[in-house]
């Protein structure tokens, strides 16, 4: 993972939508991402409008249907129309996205700038522990919380967050206690400025930006790990729609009739992709310094 | 050396409490107290009062934990609700299987993804560069459980060159018997000489690596094309160059091996993410590992089982960081001088 | 280029292992015969079995006497015992036992060793062991000779050939106990001993050369059971040739397997229904009106035509059609949304709390669906159901205890040996702790009325059949249930395999009946 030590937000912003656009010229990558997002984001919130069938109606006289003109992704073992199914689907990832990386942020950024700002014990104390979520391989950690909490949609968000939320202390810590060694940060405080203060209007606003291009960056992540663990049978459940679900139904289909999980697994596929290449886009932007090759 | 040795372990050993910290904490807030699992559906109040008492859940909390401690330090990780074994021991029958697919699949990795990266550094804006990119775009966006599917609808389905699951044929493995003295299939038939055997587990275990090998194949790609690329640019590479030696022996001899270390932890953090990739995979393939098993666990309520593979998962993982962290230190020397 | 040479032969070396082991070859072996069983054999011990074991118990241990298929001239055929009598009060079962059989491990079969085996089934008080329960004694007057006293009378005949608790096991192996089976052991004198078990993978059965029964030319020397949980791995097995039979077909798979070249399929009578039962204690389905309602939203003819894909026909009450004892007077359900919406409001029930929880295995295609399509019907009356897929084991226990019981429970029930009582009795009788009376129902009438009847299915069958159709009524007026289908066992196997009878008393296939076409 990209850990940043970037202290350039500010240099950034004056300039950022003329950079955005001249950049966006020059990175294609980027503005595709965009636009397929926006593609996705649009039938999220229209999906009403936009599906043609009633995503749970049940139609056995359709069943196992392939793709066609009345079903652009066929229909499945209950008649169901997959590309209503995947419209509707949009709206369940790309709210596990926003709320896990909410909620890893809301974690994450307070012991973080914790952390970086006090320095000495506090911090070795902060990062001992963030660090031991860190000590598990991927999806691990989240599907042993969620075996503790209870399988369901809303305790595999609660698990990811829990399981995420390190990388963004690691992050503001790391460029709070960069900022930390400003003079004006010391000013302010032989001004009599209080902590609490100078960490929320100093330290803060300076060390978000590293942790939005992360957060970008981990969004597809988050997608694909509550959609594995939907696959697995401890995520989402009927009638909540979710694509990984939607994989797992079509285990048993998937083989004779390949339209049952290629719906659903494109719309995986397609979001996560524009996802990380905003993140990419991102970074490059606002974040030179972190730039791959 | 002997210092950074022991700080490194003895961080280790913290952070494998905290660990353990966690999953004692998971383990209390299971449904299904102990208390209950105990004694079934309709206990008395007596019976209740009893077990708590014989289980240590009158004593203070810490003093919980340091019994929990020392159960797990002592090998007991209790017993699986679902095999009705010890969790220690079906761990270590099904690690094996685990390691089968997963060190196969790294090796093919670095194989293949590091002379990708390579070739694509140095043929900047090249196709294959531009190939190996867009590899590497797709590849980060497409779901494990997705990339099994498709390679067992292609490889399976469509060409029926490889088995859909299991680990081996059913006549091969009553007809070609060996002792399973590493319980790894592949070596284990190796030994014996039972040739059928050998080449049945491999062809069992293909899909699985190759489903491990191209999830991990991208993120490996890229991180090497931007080391060799920094590594190019670096100033004594651009002197070597200068001295007119062939680029060929520049780019493997010197840039390469500037990218080492960094392809180290590439390698190290590669066998971790297979470490958590196993989990899906071997529960498409239906492969009697360490995945299928906690997902098989928490499907049927087994917490000890889940809670066992956990730690157990977890610690290995820290061994393979560590184990990269101690190589990293001895192979590059200004790490030493410090 | 060095690398990519490399890469070449690996694939090339890749290409090559998988020709040489293309994935056919095993089932196109004469005399090995492959079946695909979705459960890993758990009790190996006969005396404590009470599942799907039966797979291998029924091919490596054997009956007294064997339950004919419906239809047969006789009921009964002979097993281990050549002849059976019963006395006059119908209080004494005298059995004539088969000479010269021997057990796997070359112990002789005598009537002591019956004696011992029906012991010990009955001390050890596991798994079927209930069906002696009314057994006085029994006695081995001479080597050939068994007789059984009960207590009142009995269909000992029906119980002997009970496909659990009824086999006969080898004294010496039975001394070494049931973790001694545990380990993959057996020792019965089917035609078939167990040769290798690999846990989670197969156990093999290897022929018995000295089976009493002897050994046609065709006959199968070795059967593999594997174990494939996922039945669309077991579909795709049986096509390949992989597998000759599966235990799982999904009904919607059976038309495009049949038209498959080299495989049949087909639908064979069985005693075996599916319920969801509905929790009769557990808020709000205590309440009689909304129970009533929700048998009324279920929609009987999609679920048995499309889901099941005509595999079935729509349930009459609690016990199969096929099963003697059948109330004929109860009448098929149909679904009727306008009148459950009505029960709904006269219910009482308030708005917020019409809100259910539906448990069923979740590997099972038929009810994934059928609960969905419930689900997706009840939202149309104002009912809101959260589904709540299990394995077996773990939603059986949560539904035992009530305060995490489910208000609806998937059960699929077939009888340990030909008797109505079987579902009368073992799923709605009053039960402390409860064990399969999952929908917790406990009326004294009812039980007086299922206990009386199986006290005469001996002496007086017409009263027995009386008192069990008034049984069913109470279960069906009492909404207890949403019994929606009894089943047609769905075979599939490869066409070439010859010799299958169906029998709805055995869930199993007697491998040593079948062979292998050319």
């Amino acid at each position: 993972m990209s850990s940043s030590e970037g202290q350039l937000a500010a240099l950034v912003r004056p300039s950022l939508s003329l950079r955005l656009r001249a950049f966006a010229g020059a990175n294609t990558l980027f503005v595709v991402g965009i636009v397929i997002f926006a593609l996705i984001l649009l039938a999220a919130v229209f999906a009403p409008w936009i599906a043609p069938y009633e995503p749970t109606a049940i139609n056995f006289k359709d069943k196992l249907v392939g793709p066609s003109f009345s079903h652009l992704f066929g229909t499945d073992a209950l008649g169901r129309d997959i590309f209503s199914q995947v419209v509707y689907g949009a709206r369940t990832s790309l709210m596990v996205g926003f709320i896990v990386t909410g909620l890893a942020l809301a974690i994450g950024v307070p012991i973080g700038l914790l952390a970086g700002y006090f320095g000495g014990k506090i911090d070795t104390a902060l990062m001992r522990i963030s660090d031991v979520f860190l000590a598990f391989p991927p999806l691990l950690l989240p599907i042993a919380i969620t075996a503790a909490l209870g399988a369901g949609l809303v305790n595999v968000m609660i698990a990811l967050a829990i399981s995420w939320f390190p990388w963004y202390a690691r992050i503001v810590r790391g460029s709070v206690m960069s900022i930390r060694q400003e003079l004006y940060i010391d000013a302010a405080r032989a001004m009599g400025v209080g902590h609490l203060r100078i960490m929320l209007h100093h330290a803060l606003p300076n060390s978000m930006t590293p942790a939005i291009v992360q957060g970008s960056m981990d969004f597809g992540y988050t997608i694909l790990a509550a959609a594995s663990l939907s696959f697995i049978g401890i995520g989402a459940r009927p009638p909540t729609i979710e694509w990984g679900l939607m994989v797992a139904l079509s285990r048993s289909k998937f083989l004779d009739y390949w339209w049952t999980a290629a719906g659903p697994g494109l719309a995986i596929f397609l979001t996560v992709m524009a996802v990380n290449l905003i993140g990419d886009g991102l970074r490059d932007l606002l974040d030179p310094k972190q730039k791959a090759g | 050396m002997l210092r950074y040795v022991a700080q490194r372990l003895g961080l280790m050993v913290g952070t494998l409490v905290g660990v353990m910290i966690i999953t004692f904490v998971l383990s209390r807030i299971l449904p299904g107290s102990p208390v209950e699992m105990m004694l079934g559906a309709k206990p008395t109040q007596e019976q209740i009062d009893a077990a708590r008492i014989e289980l240590g859940l009158d004593r203070p909390l810490y003093e919980q934990f340091f019994r929990y401690l020392g159960d797990l330090l002592n090998g007991d990780f209790g017993i699986s609700l679902r095999t009705s074994q010890p969790v220690i021991d079906d761990l270590f029958e099904r690690m094996t299987a685990t390691v089968e697919i997963t060190t196969p699949a790294v090796f093919l990795v670095v194989l293949i993804g590091v002379p990708l990266g390579v070739l694509s550094a140095v043929r900047r804006n090249s196709l294959l560069d531009h190939a190996a990119r867009g590899l590497s775009i797709a590849g980060v966006a497409l779901p494990l459980f997705l990339i099994a599917m498709l390679l067992q609808m292609l490889f399976y389905g469509a060409l029926g060159w490889f088995p859909l699951q299991g680990r081996m044929e059913s006549n091969i493995l009553l007809d070609y018997p060996f002792d399973r003295v590493t319980g790894f299939y592949l070596i284990d038939s190796l030994l014996a000489g039972q040739w059928p055997a050998f080449f049945s587990a491999l062809h069992h275990a293909a899909l699985p690596i190759f489903s491990l090998t191209l999830a991990s194949l991208a993120v490996v790609t890229r991180i090497t094309r931007s080391t060799m690329t920094e590594a190019l640019n670096e100033e004594f590479v651009r002197t070597v160059t200068a001295y007119g030696l062939p680029k060929r022996s520049i780019y493997f001899r010197y840039a390469l091996k500037a990218t080492l270390i960094p392809m180290l932890t590439v390698v190290g953090l590669t066998y971790g993410y297979m470490l958590g990739g196993s989990i899906v995979v071997e529960y498409v393939f239906d492969w009697p590992g360490l995945g299928g098993y906690v997902v098989g666990s928490i499907l049927k309520s087994d917490f000890p089982a889940v809670m066992g593979v956990t730690i157990f998962l977890a610690t290995a993982y820290l061994a393979i960081n560590l184990i990269v962290d101690l190589l990293y230190f001895a192979v590059d020397p200004r790490l030493r001088a410090q | 280029m060095q690398i990519s040479g490399s890469l070449r032969n690996l694939a090339g070396a890749f290409m090559v292992a998988s020709l040489a082991f293309s994935t056919a070859g095993l089932a196109e072996e004469k005399k090995s015969a492959t079946y695909a069983m979705y459960t890993e054999i758990k009790d190996w011990d006969p005396a404590v079995a009470f599942s799907t074991e039966v797979i291998m118990l029924a091919n490596v241990y054997e009956l007294l006497l064997y339950y004919n298929p419906p239809g047969s001239e006789q009921q009964f055929r002979p097993g281990l015992a050549t002849a059976w009598t019963v006395s006059e009060d119908g209080l004494t079962w005298t059995f004539t036992l088969r000479e010269g059989v021997s057990f796997h491990d070359g112990e002789p079969f005598n009537a002591a060793a019956a004696k011992a085996s029906l012991d010990r089934t009955r001390s050890l008080g596991k798994g079927a062991s209930f069906i002696w329960a009314s057994v006085e004694e029994i006695s081995a007057p001479d080597d050939t000779t068994l007789v059984i006293k009960t207590k009142t009378p009995q269909p000992i005949d029906l119980i002997a050939s009970a496909q659990y608790a009824a086999y006969m096991v080898s004294p010496k192996a039975a001394e070494k106990g049931t973790a001694w089976f545990n380990e993959g052991n057996a020792a019965g004198t089917g035609p078939y001993r167990v040769r290798q078990w690999v846990k989670g993978q197969q156990v093999v059965l290897e022929k018995f050369p000295e089976y009493w029964g002897g050994w046609g030319e065709d006959s199968f020397e070795r059967v593999f059971l594997k174990t494939v949980t996922e039945n669309a791995t077991q579909v795709q097995m049986l096509k390949s040739g992989e597998a000759d039979l599966i235990s799982l077909v999904p009904a919607d798979a059976m038309e495009s397997l049949n038209a498959e070249e080299g495989i049949t399929t087909a639908l064979l009578s069985s005693w075996m229904n599916s319920m969801y039962l509905i929790n009769v204690a557990k808020a709000p389905t205590d309440n009689l009106k909304f129970r009533q309602a929700l048998t009324l939203i279920w929609d009987y003819e999609s679920v048995v035509n499309d889901i099941y894909a005509g595999s079935a026909t729509v349930a009459r009450g609690p016990v199969p059609a096929s099963m003697w004892g059948h109330n004929p007077k109860i009448e098929a359900p149909k679904q009727n949304l306008e009148r459950a919406r009505q029960l709904i409001e006269e219910s009482g029930v308030p708005e917020a709390q019409r809100k259910v929880t539906m448990a069923f295995i979740g590997t099972s295609e038929e009810y994934k669906n059928s609960a969905l399509l419930f689900q997706a019907l009840a939202a149309e009356v104002g009912v809101e159901v959260e589904l709540l897929p299990g394995e077996w084991t773990v939603i059986w226990d949560k539904a035992k205890n009530q305060e995490t019981a489910p208000n609806l429970q998937s059960m699929t029930w077939w009888p340990t040996y030909a008797t109505p009582s079987d579902w009368l009795i073992g799923l709605f009788r009053s039960e402390d702790p409860t064990l399969f009376n999952l929908s917790h129902y406990a009326n004294p009438a009812y039980d007086k009325l299922v206990d009386e009847g199986v006290s005469l299915e001996g002496s007086d069958r017409d009263q027995a059949i009386a008192d069990y159709g008034k049984a069913q009524e109470m279960l069906v007026e009492g909404a207890t249930a949403i019994f929606y289908a009894d089943i047609m066992t769905r075979t599939a196997r490869r066409s070439n395999l010859q010799g299958l009878v169906a029998n709805p008393a055995y869930a199993t296939v007697f491998f040593h009946q079948l062979s292998r076409a050319d």
